[in-house]
């Protein structure tokens, strides 16, 4: 009887600690997405603005124009999404530069992008 | 166009001998003739410890180290630049699928003494003896030609310097009330002059949005 009763505690034991991984598993899993989800919703419209830009760019037209101003915003905020980390500021090394390109406005006053 | 600026920022890091290096912040703008992209990168990771006001006496700059021997390669510069950026910029929460990114980047110019476009504003306001080269702007410069000419910055110079620096940043923070700190680099300069040299320190600051996206290393340089 008492054999019985160890056994049935044991399988009870195990049974639980089963149960308490899998929902702190669960609790993780959860967490992540919640922070997921958080992300999608608060970046609102900047990434949707930025994959809109890259998907112009991928399927390039030769109509595709756009302001000085939209031109600097989409290129810069474009490189800083696919690449950037501003918050890695742990470095022993800062390496910084620039590059210049002229351009020229169309006569509606537009840089074409194509 | 676009891929002309991402094509220079990859040939710009491949330069870069390290597997231990990030791009941080790219800033493009434009004037009436030119677009321009300025970049930053980031390299070999290091821990950042607070240390003000405990500081140590440091040579202004050339990673000439500590004034009593050690700390090479570093200087004063560098030591109260990394105060600013724990300060400024690595206050956003860490999460491991997580980065941060900025956009809207604007950038107010240099802060040098004595430079444009803050050449009145780093005037230390409570400094009774002008040109003597103790505390005369709120950045650290020196002029051979004036008494005290020094390269040696004390612990009471560096606590200073850097909380010129603290007040020049919240200073320029009220200019951009949209925007945060996005980059910001503490740089030391020598000017070897005819006949006399100035040494002293530049800030650059950079300020924009800061946008939270998942970083799925999707793309690579």
């Amino acid at each position: 009887m008492n054999k019985k009763l160890s056994i049935i505690i044991i399988l009870l034991a195990v049974l639980f600690v089963s149960q308490s991984c899998k929902k702190e598993e669960a609790v993780k899993q959860n967490d992540v997405t919640k922070h997921k989800e958080f992300l999608s919703t608060s970046q609102d419209s900047t990434i949707t603005l930025i994959k809109k830009f890259m998907s112009q760019l991928a399927n390039p037209s030769t109509e595709d124009q756009m302001s000085i101003e939209d031109v600097v915003w989409y290129i810069e905020a474009t490189l800083n999404y696919k690449y950037a980390h501003i918050e890695k500021v742990n470095y022993s090394d800062y390496i910084s530069g620039n590059m210049n390109k002229k351009y020229s406005l169309n006569p509606d006053g537009y840089i074409d992008f194509s | 166009m676009y891929d002309e600026f991402e094509n220079q920022l990859s040939i710009e890091f491949a330069k870069i001998k390290s597997d231990d290096k990030w791009l941080i912040i790219v800033d493009i703008d434009y004037d009436n003739i030119n677009l321009s992209m300025f970049y930053a990168f980031g390299d070999k990771k290091v821990s950042l410890v607070k240390q003000a006001p405990y500081w140590a006496d440091w040579y202004y700059g050339e990673d000439l180290g500590k004034c009593n021997g050690g700390g090479i390669p570093s200087d004063a510069a560098n030591e109260i630049d990394k105060e600013l950026r724990v300060d400024f910029i690595a206050n956003h929460p860490y999460h491991p699928e997580t980065r941060w990114i900025a956009n809207s980047v604007i950038y107010p110019g240099p802060a040098i003494p004595g430079g444009y476009p803050f050449q009145f504003s780093l005037i230390n306001p409570t400094d009774v003896t002008p040109q003597d080269n103790k505390y005369d702007y709120i950045l650290f410069y020196c002029y051979e030609a004036w008494p005290n000419y020094h390269t040696c910055m004390s612990s009471d110079e560096m606590d200073f310097y850097y909380n010129g620096a603290v007040h020049l940043i919240s200073t320029l923070e009220g200019f951009y009330p949209n925007r945060e700190v996005v980059n910001l680099k503490l740089s030391d300069a020598k000017m070897q002059g005819h006949p006399y040299t100035v040494i002293l320190h530049g800030l650059d600051t950079r300020f924009g949005n800061w946008v939270h996206v998942l970083n799925d290393n999707t793309y690579t340089l």
